[in-house]
């Protein structure tokens, strides 16, 4: 078997060389030196496999507001508006309304679950605004189906061909902004984030492009927001953001690389930011995803804490050397999947932040004195990139008496249905069970067809919304922790519901979704009989505390 | 880890209002005789109160779609108020063993329902680290299956065995004695009290068999052998998780009989003693 | 570690904890299927699959979790090829928990309705809280329950009245006990001593069904300090000082002066030798609990004072000095006949002599000089029996010399006449009893021919007698203590205290003085017996030994006691050792002054008051006993209603 090649599998297996020579007529591409591109990676092949041409229909949603997606998309033809005030209802857009059940309405579901599985009304099917074939469920689309009137009652802005959009959101691992839609038939090129990142690699333009918009948009507010830079007024905040440098490290499908690495049990290398005994040139910012920082430690390196969005690296070292000594640093940073780093130049840091600064706390080589036993655990929830997420079931088997009481409590807000399973990966004592755990960065939302999986407003749980569901699988599949699950749905009559052409069963993706519309918070939690179940995230404080 | 304090704080905080007002309490009925006052009324009817809180568990268990408490602080306080109950029955009957057929039986009862509470709360303790320290765990639900995959695997290492080297030794053994450890779980009672039964036995089959195998042969006996030794951990969930939910078809129905029994005592004080 | 490969979302499915049913299959240890049992807990189904027909072919539809579609596929019917026998599914153990909770809740309310409804012993037996004490259930064995409580019996809509209203058990406790006054006021006593507001109840303090011996009397000191505003923790600890005169707030009913005796009399050379040797001499022992009762007058007193009764004359009439002599001679001489002088005179007259004749004569018409024999007063009991100032001759000589009339007519009928009339009802025949009417007659014939009465001996055998002016009655010195003239005589006296006629009320008091007299008074009863206010305005003698009726609800048993001090043996001068342990002797009581007056309260003791530090010396912390129940018991006069025989056993 031959080894397996970069663009084995293309974007838009359908794209043909004509398309291809039409695109490269666009102005937009027409102007990339496609000389800088090296041999292995033409700008050519980079058009035809990384991005695929794509038409939306009037009303049709290209994308939407607080979904995460992997691509930007370039307007060929056609008109498109953004929506920029107010945003549209989320029932348009196929979010679900999360209102909060009263009191009496949560008490009510003692009579109102059912006792047979997964029973749903389908009615609520019946008026769905979809558009789609059968055969690709990914290719289904949500669409507004009164634009005009969407137009009279939103402020919106027009977005014609040669537009750009949607590369923040591809590169820098952060939901969507706001709202496109497609006002008449449009083409578009979609192009993947990878090739967005050759893009950007190669072309000097695009680059350009791409940083002044991020600059713009996204840096100053992550720099404002950063205790580091707190003193700082807005020139000078001005002048640093001018001199940051963006980095991004690791795979943006790092999940797929790390559910290989469970399957098989083999770790893949880590890319590493920096590393240990080098000289920093700079302090190192997460904006998004995970690092941790690492020491040596005999055969391999031994993972001290991560970074999250917002946490700096190398301060220690520079602050030791703001008096021009070199201090070599201490530890390594090293990607944990995809991250996105802004590096401040050294030289800047001395100009602008150490005069209005005071000593850092206690330097990160500090930790390495710990013993080993009390960061095992932590450790292992690196490993296993629990780290990512932020109310992760965590249970303590020293406590926990097998009641599952915590899973009928689950059943019962859920209308019968329990959304998680008492098993999962242990360690020492502890089981993070198979619970949705609420990422930080919920790779499962990448690649909703319909937008059902979705962050609610209220409380930034990761949900899905039963109704505009199609039972795809993208979600289930693409979530590391195997904590969504597809269910086989049946009627009100307890009737399996199967599709009259395929005679396949419907299934909708169920996760757990913190309890978002019952009062009171997870009912797992409250019905823990014995303080053995938490949610937790692991980035705070030392949640490896027995309360036994 | 500031909040995991004050959380402790309040249940010690709380603890502690309960335990006073318990004391407090019950030094008042003690008094009360002193003033010409009966006490068993009171005494009677507070221990009613605390007896319905108590059942009140059950209730709790499945309104867990209402946030009324955390069914920890309601378990602590069935185990609290249980314990305490027995203090006030000695101070409401004034006596361990009383006269009379049915007071009696209303007393066996109170005794059985709080000795299997405290030996289910004991068990309760003990026995998840028991289990934590198995390195395995397992769903009780999914036990048949889990053996039914082991007994799977290990028949067919048994017939490739069979069939590789041609020789029955192992089947043999098998069929003889291996099958009776892997149809169902095994050593149920010597899990229960932490003997080390069956790897034991598994050792000892091991022992046996072991002469007469080819190197072959020996390499699938490691294989069987390390099923097995699985096999006893999921043997081990089995039993503890088996009576740690057993001794609740103990309590609990017997519970529901002391409060029928309860009741008519109710009735009956009231027509009969006042 | 369980294989991560178990955790994939399309292998391993949501456990349903809340299903009543799971896989026969697995419960028999075999291989669970997938399809699971349905919620009505019937098996799942057979065929693994339900194939679809695609096109014109069928193809298998077995889902991932099961193993994805099966090698074998859809036969050509397009039905499943992959067949298992059903099974049986198993309630949860978590079902089966809720079914015998709910079962265990019904067999008890099962078992009680049907105790309550099989027989009345069954039905006892499910509402009895136990055995009663022995004798409550011996006398109620034959009614049953309903002795005590009365819904017993009642129906359905008496029980639910019942249970919400409060059934006060103590009427039915009245049935057999009584306690000598109001069950509902603390002890049984006055109201006052009774908190206001507050009625108590049998069921405060007792307590039934606590088995066959159970203490059901019993009661704590707390119990008296629940009522009593004094508190007491302890007989040594806080109890309040005795009374100053504690025991002795009344005056004994028999007067004996123990100072004089001790100090005095028993130490007379005379007598010494039949002196009491200590005090059991004279106080009973064998029976004393709170009084010791000393022996009857023959057994001690009479040794000295067995002469005294008879000492002591009642005076009924004596002839007092007459103003002038009203008298009918002729008809006294004829019915008394002549006296001596006159017998003379007579005598001397038919022997001849004018002179003699009519100095006859005269004397016989009376018309000579008068010159009364008597210069004395009336006796006092006379004066109140005809209503006459004893010392005024001109008030009472006519009709003093009337009754003499009737008296030398109709002998004593005229004194039990109005003996009878001052007592309002018949007693003259006991106060004269023994009394001669001729005795009487002739008496009065002596006096009313102005003449004393001889009588012909001595009356040395005691009896109503005349000697000279008077008339009178000695008890019998026969050593009968209670003389029964005597003992009527100083009842009638004392009893003229409720005289209504003003005329008589002091010619009463002048007889209560002479006949109560403590020197002079008939028998010298009244010198031991004291005579005291009965309290309804009446005079009462005190006969008999009286045990203290003060501190109702106090105990005192000597004869515990006795062993203490060991009386035998002991001198009784001793004043550190015996009953003077504890009875010391007061001489400087004014003991007989006590006596003088009728007031029983206004009185001083031989002995000094007990002192609460004398119980206390050994009735302390540590030592003997202090309760309250030591001393004190709760109920008045506790006792039992006969009714409570008829049904026993």
């Amino acid at each position: 078997m031959a080894r397996p090649q970069r663009w084995d599998a293309p974007f838009g297996p359908e794209m043909t060389d004509t398309d291809v020579e039409r695109l490269l007529t666009l102005p937009e591409i027409a102007a990339i030196e496609r000389g800088k591109f090296p041999n292995h990676t033409p700008l050519v092949g980079v058009i035809k496999n990384d991005s695929r041409l794509v038409r939306f229909e009037a009303g049709d949603i290209v994308v939407r507001e607080g979904d995460y997606g992997n691509s930007a998309f370039l307007v060929v033809t056609g008109k498109l508006r953004v929506v920029l005030a107010p945003k549209l209802p989320r029932e348009l857009i196929g979010r679900q309304s999360s209102r909060r059940k009263g009191l009496l309405e949560a008490l009510s579901q003692i009579w109102t679950n059912r006792v047979i599985p997964e029973v749903r009304d389908t009615q609520r099917y019946t008026d769905q605004k979809l558009r789609g074939s059968a055969t690709d469920l990914a290719r289904s689309q949500v669409f507004l189906q009164d634009v005009p009137a969407v137009l009279v009652d939103h402020k919106t802005a027009e977005l014609g061909p040669g537009t750009l959009f949607g590369e923040l959101a591809a590169l820098g691992r952060v939901p969507r902004t706001a709202t496109i839609f497609a006002e008449e038939g449009a083409e578009l090129l979609e192009i993947r984030w990878q090739g967005l990142r050759e893009l950007r690699k190669y072309d000097a333009g695009w680059r350009r492009k791409i940083d002044e918009r991020y600059r713009q948009n996204a840096l100053k507010v992550a720099l404002r927001e950063s205790p580091l830079f707190q003193g700082l007024n807005e020139t000078e905040l001005q002048e640093v953001a001018n001199a940051t440098l963006f980095e991004t490290y690791g795979s943006f499908d790092w999940h797929v690389s790390y559910k290989r690495m469970r399957e098989q049990g083999k770790a893949e290398q880590e890319p590493v930011i920096a590393r240990e005994g080098e000289y920093p040139d700079g302090v190192l910012m997460i904006r998004a995803g995970f690092a941790r920082v690492a020491a040596k430690m005999g055969n391999g390196q031994r993972t001290l804490t991560y970074l999250g969005a917002g946490d700096t690296f190398g301060i220690d070292e520079l602050w030791a050397g703001r008096d021009g000594t070199d201090v070599s640093l201490q530890t390594s940073l090293i990607a944990l999947g995809y991250v996105d780093v802004l590096r401040v130049p050294a030289p800047i840091l001395e100009k602008f932040v150490f005069p209005k600064m005071k000593a850092p706390p206690a330097p990160l080589i500090e930790r390495a004195g710990r013993p080993l036993t009390e960061d095992a655990p932590m450790e292992w929830a690196v490993e296993q990139r629990f780290i990512n997420g932020t109310k992760s079931m965590l249970i303590d088997l020293n406590l926990c008496v097998r009641c599952d009481d915590c899973v009928r409590a689950c059943a019962s807000t859920h209308g019968g249905n329990p959304r998680f399973i008492r098993h999962g990966p242990t360690f020492d004592h502890w089981m993070v069970a198979n619970a949705c755990m609420h990422c930080a960065d919920p790779v499962c939302m990448i690649g909703c067809p319909t937008g059902a999986i979705h962050r609610s407003i209220s409380r930034g749980a990761v949900v899905i919304n039963d109704t505009t569901c199609i039972g795809c699988g993208t979600c289930a599949n693409s979530c590391p922790y195997n904590n969504i699950r597809l269910v086989e749905i049946r009627d009100v009559g307890g009737r399996p519901i199967r599709d009259p052409d395929s005679q396949k069963p419907i299934l909708k993706a169920t996760k757990c979704d913190l309890c978002e519309t019952n009062p009171g918070g997870p009912a797992c939690v409250r019905a823990c009989p014995h303080d053995a179940l938490r949610r937790v995230d692991f980035r705070s404080g030392d949640i490896f505390r027995s309360l036994g | 880890m500031r909040a995991e304090h004050a959380i402790s704080i309040r249940y010690f905080t709380l603890l502690g209002i309960f335990v006073a007002a318990i004391i407090a309490f019950t030094l008042h009925a003690i008094e009360m005789p002193n003033h010409l006052q009966r006490p068993e009324f009171l005494t009677g009817y507070v221990m009613f109160g605390l007896m319905l809180l108590v059942a009140l568990l059950n209730v709790r268990k499945k309104l867990s779609m209402v946030p009324i408490g955390r069914a920890a602080y309601w378990l602590a306080g069935h185990a609290f108020f249980g314990v305490m109950l027995i203090g006030l029955y000695f101070v409401h009957t004034q006596t361990i063993w009383p006269e009379g057929g049915y007071e009696r039986a209303f007393a066996m009862m109170v005794y059985l329902v709080t000795a299997s509470g405290l030996a289910g709360y004991a068990l309760q303790r003990i026995s998840p680290r028991r289990l934590a320290a198995a390195d395995l765990e397992i769903i009780y639900e999914r036990i048949p299956a889990e053996l039914a995959e082991v007994r799977r695997k290990v028949q067919a290492i048994v017939l490739e065995s069979t069939k590789e080297s041609g020789a029955d030794t192992l089947g043999r053994h098998y069929l003889e004695s291996l099958s009776w450890y892997f149809r169902r779980p095994r050593f149920f009672v010597p899990h229960l009290f932490g003997l080390q039964a069956g790897q034991h036995w598994i050792r000892f089959q091991v022992q046996t068999i072991e002469r007469y195998l080819s190197a072959a042969e020996r390499a699938q006996l490691t294989k069987i052998e390390g099923l097995a030794l699985y096999k006893d951990k999921i043997d081990l969930h089995y039993a503890l998780q088996s009576v740690m939910k057993y001794w609740l078809l103990i309590h609990v129905p017997l519970a529901a009989a002391l409060l029928a029994l309860m009741f008519w005592h109710i009735i009956a004080v009231n027509v009969y003693a006042r | 570690m369980m294989d991560p490969e178990k955790f994939r979302h399309d292998s391993s499915r949501y456990e349903r904890p809340n299903l009543r049913y799971r896989c026969g299959r697995g419960a028999k240890w075999g291989d669970p299927c997938p399809l699971g049992p349905t919620t009505k807990g019937q098996c799942g189904g057979t065929s693994e699959c339900h194939p679809a027909k695609v096109g014109d072919r069928f193809e298998c539809r077995r889902p991932a979790y099961a193993g994805g579609p099966c090698s074998d596929g859809p036969k050509s019917d397009g039905a499943c090829s992959q067949h298992r026998p059903p099974c049986r599914p198993r309630r949860t153990i978590r079902s089966v928990r809720g079914i015998l909770a709910v079962g265990a809740f019904a067999l008890v309310v099962a078992i009680i309705a049907v105790f309550l409804t099989v027989s009345p012993s069954s039905s006892r037996a499910i509402t009895s809280a136990g055995p009663l004490t022995g004798g409550h259930a011996n006398f109620t064995a034959k009614s049953g329950c309903v002795s005590c409580h009365t819904p017993h019996n009642g129906d359905v809509g008496g029980w639910v009245l019942a249970a919400f209203r409060e059934d006060d058990l103590t009427p039915n406790c009245l049935t057999c006990h009584t306690f000598g006054g109001d069950p509902r006021l603390g002890h049984n006593a006055a109201a006052e001593t009774t908190p206001r507001g507050r009625e108590t109840s049998c069921t405060e303090c007792h307590t039934e069904h606590k088995g066959e011996s159970f203490d059901i009397v019993m009661m704590p000191d707390e119990a008296c300090n629940a009522c009593h505003k004094t508190r007491v923790d302890g007989f040594s600890v806080n109890h309040p000082q005795f009374g100053e005169t504690f025991p002795h707030a009344q005056r004994t009913s028999i007067v004996f002066d123990h100072t004089s005796h001790f100090a005095k009399h028993f130490l007379n050379e005379r007598v010494k030798d039949s002196a009491p040797e200590n005090c059991t001499t004279c106080h009973e022992m064998a029976d004393a609990v709170k009084s010791v009762k000393p022996r009857n007058f023959n057994e001690t007193c009479v040794t000295c004072h067995g002469d005294a009764i008879s000492s002591r004359d009642l005076v009924l009439l004596r002839l007092p000095e007459f103003s002038e002599n009203l008298l009918d001679k002729q008809k006294v001489m004829g019915t008394c006949g002549p006296t001596l002088d006159q017998w003379n005179m007579m005598m001397e007259a038919m022997s001849g002599e004018e002179g003699d004749m009519e100095e006859m004569k005269s004397m016989m018409t009376g018309e000579e000089e008068f010159e009364p024999v008597s210069t004395e007063e009336a006796s006092a009991v006379s004066a109140y029996l005809l209503g006459m100032a004893p010392d005024d001759p001109e008030t009472y000589t006519k009709p003093m010399q009337e009754f003499l009339n009737r008296l030398i007519e109709e002998g004593s009928a005229p004194i039990a006449e109005l003996i009878d009339q001052r007592a309002g009802k018949k007693v003259s025949n006991r106060l004269l009893a023994g009394l001669n009417p001729e005795l009487v007659r002739r008496v009065a014939c002596a006096w009313a021919s102005n003449v004393e009465y001889s009588p012909p001996n001595d009356p040395e055998f005691g009896g109503w007698y005349g000697d000279g002016l008077e008339l009178k009655y000695r008890p019998p010195s026969s050593g009968n203590h209670s003389d029964p003239v005597a003992y009527e005589w100083a009842l009638f006296a004392a009893a003229s205290q409720g005289e209504k006629d003003e005329v008589l009320v002091d010619f009463a008091e002048v007889m209560r003085k002479v006949v109560l007299s403590r020197t002079e008074g008939v028998g010298a009863c009244t010198k031991c017996h004291a005579v005291s206010d009965d309290g309804k305005g009446g005079l009462e003698i005190e006969w008999r030994y009286r045990e203290t009726k003060a501190n109702p609800f106090t105990r005192f048993d000597h004869q515990l006691h006795l062993t203490l001090v060991n009386p035998e043996g002991v001198n009784l001068v001793d004043p550190s050792a015996g009953c003077r342990t504890c009875h010391t002797v007061n001489d400087q009581a004014q003991y007989q002054a006590s006596f003088d007056g009728s007031d029983p309260h206004d009185f001083q003791s031989n002995f000094a008051a007990i002192k609460k530090e004398t119980c206390a010396q050994c009735h302390n912390r540590g030592q003997v006993r202090q309760d309250c129940k030591t001393c004190h018991s709760y109920h008045f006069k506790p006792g039992f209603d006969l009714r409570m025989a008829k049904d026993a056993k």
